[in-house]
């Protein structure tokens, strides 16, 4: 049984969208508890898989790996196409940050009740693709998930999002398709420069992640290989390729200039959506380039290692002062997303253990928090439909239970040690100051970052939360405290991100070896 | 003389498909010409159609390659043409159903201009000399003037006289083009003319505009710029069911025979279809863009199709060919699929206007949901074949750069795959309406029928199961 | 018990308080939250005595948090005397603080949640006192700031609580961001965070780097210790509670920033010390004029606060860092006596704090006065108080050091630190003045003290030089300096002509303000005394509205909304964001239909165009060509046969067959000539 736990992840919320998709129409309010129980067995399962991973073990563990697809292709030789699974101290975080955030999105979901049905079967299929993009070991399956996370998403925010849902829904998928694409050109390219072992004498081309990774199987002399000075526009394709992964990957995560489709799309997605969004969807961004952009071309991402860390720190700088001017609280909740990714940047390109571990913990930690952060909004949108700041005034008196989580959560988000996101955004920070390819002034100029992210969100907090009791007259008042499942969800997401503030080593034992690997193999 | 006639004779019994198709063309007539109306007229006329269809792909499939010219090296079978009018037959036994599934009445001459096409195809794909390809790319080109003209209304005749001069045009071009290689090669078979040119010392500029003259016909088959004009508005004129074919079979042919006539001029073809690519995407799609009518959009992404189907060969490499050569099978799903999706959106909305498309899925999200996959397929997102079709073309032109071929090749790549990005604006506009859009007033009363949703369902699997084993399609094609 | 297990208690027995307080605010009875947070702290009290008692050498205890490649990141205890000092010290004043809150905050709706939020800031107060390590320290100086917002708006209702807690914190993360720089730069100087192994390193780095570096963790002291620039934040955090105030905002959390100073002594360069004396001393001086001119009876205490502290940074800086814990020491106490005296005043006074409308409270609460009068001379330093021993030692540190120093100008600094404690015997005597003394002659009133000024007496006592020094004047023999050996300081007639100048300063206020009854006129020089030199203006008007905009409130609803009236540096971004970035993408979007537009415009009118005129044509001439068929030809064809038809009925059915029947005979034919070949 063991021995097919991730293909589980994959395959069962996927049975379970299609049977959702099928429910007769007296079935459809199931939907919702056949989603949430999906949802608890993966998050039991990743739960699993993360406790009993063992992390003094080098390479990817629970490992299946079965052929797929092998076309021939005549007189170049086989593609070798494979159904690959594994997880290693990089992904395995990934994956149960998965489990948390898809179970919170589908909780949170309950309060849909336009088409359920459809929107649960979209809700599943999104979350077997995310689960295939982190477990995938070959490129191949890797951005077929990649890929068809699109789908669902588009459809998610299309019709189940605000009143410019289209445009945003359209955007979302112009914008990271165009990334996708820059993906797909490298994937072709590496494809066809890996040698797997021979198969009766013929070439075999693989997607495999174990063999790309390896720059002894570049085949000598092709375009992809490390000492080709083939070029393109006077630059090395090599050079070329990496900065398109650095754009593909940095669209998804979003790095600023590239990070445009957010804002809209956040505010235009209901509130589980957005939780999935930017809890779980953009740290595919972060995944894929450390595995692919760093793992693949470290030569590449060493040189532009200043240059990935200034788009982080831009992102932060950037994204914090664009938080700042918003009146709508979910806009300015999506760009301090941008602005918190941007750590995740900078901590990978210090290249040393401190800040890509920092990097992965700042993902994790931006997964819970910005899943609190959206439900937080939620919570207010659902009562009076409003996002607006300035509509409101001194919730707390009214609200303590929701002020409490809101404080959790904002405080946590602004990087107050105790709550995960401070481990990540400290150590990013220390990994970049103790970086031999970066100059000082990154991480000094990333740390105003801290400061305007207090500025943004506890000005919003004094705003709406603090002062005599108030909400526009337009709006309905009806502000009542949480509900039970508001504050079981948020409560529990606050635990969390406070446990893994307090006790980074239940997260940090598991990714310090995949680190410790990973550099070593990029020959750091 | 008798040696003569045995050749012919051997030859001919080789080609039992075509014999088929020929019988079956009979067969209409004798019925069309002595048969009684009566209610069974039409059905009988179907049956007909579709059996000889049937049959001739069951002898097809049997029939092996050999490698050596039929009819004085008119013909040449080999298992690239075996493969190809395979396609052909499965699309107009795709194209017959189509028909019978969305219960069109149409004449008979339709169906003998139907079989006429496949029949004419199937010697367009085989020929290997001027003549009788010039005959076979003829005669598929006249049934198809009478399919989009037939109609006798104003706006078909007015399509049909377009896509006649256009056609007249290109193949005038042709002709010409033709005429040239036989001068330099003074000889018409095109083993001869591959020899004589391979061995002469013919002026490179020359045999380049032969080359481009002789490509006029096929590329006009393809709807590939720049002999695109006719496209859309063939395409908007015509019934749905006949378009659809016209927008699978004729390419079909125009795909192979270009490769053919790649291989017998030896000259760098790079920087031409390179640019007949890069022409036909960037055309196809940006003009796709602008459109509002589902049928003029299709006709656009047609010529973009057609553009990254030529993009497997680039190199004229064996690979690449098999690239496209899957490109065009999961092709023929796909448009037949999108055709059908769009005659079914018609029968409830009597309109191809994308707007008129709000709110269809929320009534038939099963009908929905399966053409999503068309579109999403025609994209080329996975987990559709359409990507695993636009990932074996791309393949090619990599592995064509990385050993050394024009930078133009990395161009083509980066440019096909940004429009692939850009296509999904238009492919998504049906989705985007049918999902996204609240629906409209007036309410669908009639149901989406049993053949059809099978039919539909046969076609999205076809398209998904294409990407899980491409090697069915792969492994058979050589 | 080992010593870390005695503190791994104490912190949870007040992380506990928190839990249980902030989780039953509802449900538990007020006693029993009361019995609850004072025992604890009482508990916590005796167990770090009993740790002082027993204390023989340092003591450095690990336990594995992280560990990331080669680094480990270890929860460092680091027990020396100064921990255990300021464990005892900061639970000994919250014990205070919190039996004192009993009364102050009866009645509050949100009474438990106070208690809970003084458990959680005790718990982080002592876990920064107990850390050795830079991490953590930085750690729990953050909470200690989270909580301080907490309580500073405590009474959230109230608008300018939120503004100042608000304030607090960011104004506090300013300096934190330079102290998280320095964390950044001691790693990637020393590759460890470790407060033991820092202190045995030794880094190559050039003395600029380390200079900087030094700078960088001082800006944290900057921000929590209210220095100069940052000092700002110091006043406003009185909007909180005032029990709150004695407690963080006096004694315990701003000294952080000293005790901060005093951990990292060993990194700090001769070059950055004279800076960071130099901050002080301007500090000192800075907000020792201020507090002239305060009105509020707690911003009087604020600005002495920040004065205070000014002189121990000061002291840091020249190096005399036991001297600067020792006003800390004593400072802790009397200045925490003061505010809970204010806080009783205005408890009295019914949440009245202008000194101005008081008067006369000497006859009404002589139990009051008598208390300040002692911790108000030990704030002036005068002789038989704890602050003289204390202050003695920095001033004197602080003048002995400027002479060994080469550089003539640094008289400057303990010249102003002698100027700011003059400053301070003259507005403590303006605000006893004030508050105690009125024309009216009552007669005093000695009623038995209520438990708030039972409260102040421990303090009271704590302020007379008893309990620190046998010899009231000397500072070398007190028992301080037997634990933190502070020098024997040469040059006394320094501190005696400071004291001199301090007895004539509150002669001359005494005279003003009690018998001449003369304010402080309005001029110039005080309106920038009492706003603080407009810094605090210049922050919220200049630099705030040049981020994020100016707000005007809006005057139509009752309630405070604001309105953007102008625009800053954010929106200036935000208007980059929507216009330029975003614009363009929408503009590549636009642009690609537009260029899409044309495209089939050209499509259709230009190639097309040219063959729809040609089909058009064709047509026309069809059309002509017809005319002529059915007119002429047809006319002539039907002339022809009608004249056929005349002929015969079987010719007739020929002519008039269709076309397929043709087609047919056709075919055939060949047909039969196919069957024919194959035969033969």
């Amino acid at each position: 049984m063991t021995e097919y736990l991730l293909s589980l992840l994959i395959f069962l919320p996927l049975l379970a969208g299609v049977i959702v998709l099928l429910l007769p129409k007296n079935l459809e309010p199931y939907s919702k508890h056949l989603a949430i129980v999906v949802s608890t067995f993966t998050l039991i399962i990743s739960l699993y898989v993360f406790k009993s991973f063992d992390p003094a073990l080098a390479g990817y563990q629970f490992l299946e790996e079965k052929p797929w697809i092998n076309l021939d292709l005549g007189n170049f030789g086989i593609f070798s196409i494979k159904y690959i699974l594994g997880v290693d101290g990089i992904s395995l975080p990934m994956v149960l940050l998965a489990g948390i955030v898809l179970l919170a999105g589908a909780i949170s979901s309950t309060s849909i009740k336009r088409r359920p049905k459809a929107f649960y079967a979209f809700f599943l299929l999104l979350s077997s693709s995310i689960y295939g993009c982190f477990i995938s070991l070959d490129f191949f399956l890797f951005f077929l998930f990649f890929e068809f996370m699109l789908l669902p998403m588009y459809f998610l925010i299309g019709i189940w999002g605000g009143d410019r849902r289209e445009y945003a829904a359209m955007k979302f998928i112009i914008y990271t398709l165009v990334g996708s694409v820059f993906i797909l050109v490298v994937m072709l390219a590496m494809g066809l420069s890996v040698n797997a072992p021979a198969i009766d004498g013929r070439t075999v081309f693989t997607f495999d992640f174990r063999l790309l990774g390896n720059a002894s199987n570049y085949i000598s002399g092709s375009v992809l290989d490390q000492s080709s000075s083939i070029s393109w526009l006077r630059w090395p394709v090599r050079t070329i390729l990496f900065i398109l992964l650095l754009i593909g990957f940095g669209i998804k995560l979003p790095i600023v200039p590239f990070h445009t489709w957010l804002p809209d799309a956040h505010v235009e997605a209901p509130t589980s959506i957005s939780v999935v969004l930017a809890g779980i969807l953009l740290k595919v961004g972060g995944y894929g380039f450390i595995r692919i952009g760093m793992g693949f071309f470290p030569q590449e991402a060493i040189d532009f290692a200043p240059w990935i860390a200034g788009l982080g720190v831009l992102s932060i700088i950037y994204g914090a002062f664009n938080a700042i001017a918003q009146d709508d609280l979910k806009k300015l909740i999506a760009y301090s997303s941008v602005s918190h990714m941007g750590f995740v940047f900078l901590g990978f390109a210090a290249f040393n253990s401190e800040g890509i571990n920092g990097g992965i913990y700042q993902m994790f930690s931006h997964g819970i928090l910005s899943s609190m952060l959206f439900l937080v909004v939620g919570v207010i949108y659902d009562r009076t439909h409003n996002r607006l700041i300035h509509n409101y005034r001194g919730l707390a008196g009214k609200m303590p239970l929701y002020t409490g989580a809101v404080i959790i959560a904002f405080f946590g988000s602004l990087g107050l040690p105790g709550i995960s996101g401070f481990i990540g955004e400290f150590f990013s920070l220390l990994g970049g100051f103790s970086s031999p390819y970066l100059s000082k002034w990154f991480p000094s100029i990333a740390v105003l970052g801290i400061i305007l992210s207090a500025v943004y969100l506890l000005w919003a907090l004094q705003r709406m939360f603090f002062g005599k009791f108030w909400v526009n007259r337009d709006l309905k008042d009806q502000m009542d405290d949480l509900t039970l499942r508001e504050s079981i969800l948020l409560y529990s997401l606050g635990f969390l991100a406070i446990l893994f503030g307090v006790w980074p080593a239940l997260l940090f034992d598991v990714t310090n070896n995949g680190v410790d690997v990973f550099l070593k193999t990029i020959g750091l | 003389m008798l040696e003569q006639l045995s050749h012919i004779l051997t030859s001919t019994s080789k080609l039992n498909g075509e014999i088929a198709l020929f019988g079956g063309i009979l067969v209409l007539i004798f019925i069309i010409s002595f048969g009684q109306r009566n209610s069974k007229y039409n059905t009988v006329l179907w049956s007909v159609s579709l059996l000889t269809a049937v049959l001739s792909f069951a002898l097809i499939y049997q029939s092996d390659a050999i490698d050596q010219p039929l009819f004085n090296s008119l013909v040449l079978l080999d298992s690239l043409s075996i493969f190809a009018k395979k396609l052909v037959l499965i699309a107009t036994a795709l194209i017959l159903i189509h028909i019978k599934v969305m219960k069109y009445d149409l004449e008979g001459e339709y169906y003998i201009m139907i079989l006429g096409i496949a029949f004419s195809l199937c010697f367009l794909l085989m020929a290997s000399h001027l003549l009788s390809m010039f005959v076979a790319l003829e005669s598929v080109s006249l049934c198809s003037y009478m399919l989009v003209a037939f109609n006798k209304k104003a706006r078909n005749l007015e399509a049909g006289i377009k896509y006649l001069i256009f056609g007249a045009t290109a193949t005038a071009i042709m002709l010409y083009g033709s005429s040239i290689l036989f001068g330099l090669s003074g000889n018409l078979s095109f083993e001869g003319i591959k020899e004589a040119l391979a061995s002469g010392s013919n002026s490179g500029l020359l045999l380049q505009i032969a080359l481009i003259m002789v490509l006029s016909g096929p590329l006009f088959k393809l709807a590939a710029a720049p002999f695109h004009i006719w496209a859309p508005d063939v395409y908007e004129a015509t019934p749905t069911p006949l378009i659809s074919y016209l927008a699978i079979a004729p390419k079909i042919g125009g795909l192979f025979l270009i490769y053919r006539l790649l291989g017998i001029v030896a000259v760098d073809h790079t920087f031409v279809l390179a640019g007949v690519i890069l022409l036909s995407i960037l055309i196809g799609n940006f003009s796709a863009l602008a459109q509002t009518n589902a049928k003029r959009m299709m006709g656009y992404s047609g010529i973009a199709q057609s553009g990254f189907i030529l993009v497997g060969l680039l190199g004229l490499e064996i690979t690449g060919i098999r690239a496209s050569a899957f490109y065009m099978s999961v092709y023929v799903f796909m448009t037949a699929g999108a055709f059908l999706m769009l005659d079914i959106i018609e029968e409830h909305t009597s309109s191809y206007e994308f707007k008129d498309m709000a709110g269809l899925s929320q009534k038939f999200v099963y009908f929905g949901i399966v053409g999503l996959i068309f579109m999403v397929g025609l994209t080329g997102l996975p987990p559709t074949s359409g990507f695993t079709a636009k990932f074996l073309v791309f393949t090619n032109v990599w592995e064509q750069y990385a050993n050394g071929g024009h930078k133009i090749l990395l161009w083509v790549l980066l440019f096909g795959l940004i429009n692939t990005a850009i296509s999904i604006y238009y492919y998504f506009k049906i989705p985007y309406f049918m999902f996204l859009k609240p629906p409209a007033e007036k309410a669908f009363d009639r149901q989406v029928s049993v053949p059809q949703i099978v039919l539909l369902t046969l076609l999205a699997v076809g398209v998904i199961a294409l990407f899980f084993a491409p090697q069915w399609i792969q492994n058979s094609i050589f | 018990m080992p010593t870390d297990q005695v503190i791994f208690i104490t912190l949870l027995a007040y992380l506990a308080g928190f839990g249980v307080l902030i989780i039953g605010r509802k449900n538990l009875s007020i006693q029993l939250g009361n019995v609850l947070s004072i025992s604890i702290n009482t508990l916590g009290l005796l167990l770090s005595f009993w740790l002082i008692s027993r204390f023989r050498e340092t003591e450095i205890f690990q336990y594995k948090w992280v560990k990331l490649g080669q680094h480990e990141f270890n929860f460092t205890l680091l027990i020396n005397k100064l921990s255990l000092l300021m464990l005892a010290l900061v639970q000994g004043i919250a014990l205070l603080v919190q039996v004192f809150s009993l009364k102050y905050m009866k009645g509050d709706p949100r009474y438990l949640n106070y208690f809970s939020y003084l458990n959680l800031f005790v718990f982080s107060m002592l876990g920064l006192v107990v850390s050795g390590n830079l991490l953590f320290i930085f750690f729990f100086w953050e909470l200690v700031g989270f909580c301080s917002y907490l309580l500073i708006g405590f009474w959230f209702e109230k608008q300018s609580a939120t503004n100042a807690s608000l304030k607090a914190f960011i104004v506090n993360r300013i300096g934190d961001a330079g102290f998280l720089i320095g964390i950044g730069l001691v790693f990637f100087l020393f590759n460890t965070l470790d407060l033991e192994l820092l202190s045995n390193s030794q880094s190559t780095a050039a003395p600029g780097v380390l200079t900087l570096t030094a700078l960088m963790l001082f800006m944290g002291c900057v921000g929590k210790s209210a220095q100069f620039p940052l000092q700002i934040w110091l006043p406003d955090a009185m909007e909180g509670p005032t029990p709150v105030s004695a407690l963080i905002h006096a004694a315990t959390m701003v000294a952080a920033g000293i005790f901060l100073l005093a951990r990292i002594d060993f990194l700090i360069t001769p070059d950055a010390g004279l800076i960071i004396a130099l901050i002080g001393a301007v500090t000192a001086l800075l907000a020792a004029y201020s507090a002239i001119f305060q009105f509020d009876i707690k911003k009087v205490l604020a600005y002495s606060t920040v004065s205070q502290l000014g002189l121990m940074v000061m002291g840091m800086g020249v190096g005399a860092a036991n001297a600067s814990l020792f006003h800390l020491f004593t400072h802790a106490f009397f200045k925490a006596g003061l505010f809970l005296i204010a806080g009783a005043i205005i408890h009295y006074a019914h949440h009245e704090q202008d000194m101005r409308k008081m008067g006369g409270l000497l006859y009404k609460k002589p139990w009051l006065a008598f208390s300040y009068i002692i911790c108000g001379a030990a704030l002036a330093g005068l002789p038989f108080t704890s602050g003289f021993l204390s202050k003695d030692a920095l001033i004197l540190s602080a003048f002995n050091w400027s002479a060994e120093q080469a550089n003539p100008m640094t008289i400057l600094i303990p010249l102003m630190g002698i100027i700011a404690s003059v400053m301070t015997a003259f507005y403590v005597t303006r605000q006893f003045v004030l508050i105690f003394l009125s024309s009216s002659k009552e007669k005093i009133k000695w009623s038995k003290p209520d438990l708030m000024e039972w409260v102040i007496f421990p303090l009271v006592i704590c302020s007379f030089w008893l309990l620190h020094s046998n010899n009231p004047l000397d500072f070398v023999t007190s028992n301080f300096s037997t634990h933190f050996e502070i020098k024997h300081q040469e040059n006394h007639w320094v501190a005696y002509s400071l004291l001199a100048a301090a007895i004539l300063s509150i002669g001359y206020s005494y005279y003003r303000f009690q018998i001449l009854k003369k304010d402080l006129p309005q001029n110039i020089w005080s309106n920038l005394g009492l706003n603080h030199y407009y810094l605090d203006h210049f922050y919220v008007k200049r630099v705030a509205c040049a981020l994020v905009g100016k707000f005007q409130p809006n005057p139509l609803d009752n309630v405070n909304t604001e309105e953007h009236i102008s625009s800053g540096l954010t929106d200036l971004v935000q208007t980059i964001d929507q216009k330029a970035v975003d614009g363009l993408v929408n503009k590549i979007g636009t642009g690609q239909k537009n260029f899409a537009k044309g495209l089939t415009q050209f499509d259709r009118k230009g190639v097309d165009g040219f063959v729809g005129l040609l089909t058009s044509t064709i047509i026309f001439l069809g059309n002509v060509g017809s005319y002529i068929d059915s007119k002429l030809v047809d006319g002539l064809i039907g002339w022809i046969s009608r004249l056929v038809s005349n002929i015969g009925e079987g010719l007739r059915k020929v002519q008039s067959g269709r076309l397929q029947s043709y087609l047919m005979v056709l075919i055939l034919i060949f047909v039969a000539l196919l069957i024919f070949l194959a035969i033969f």
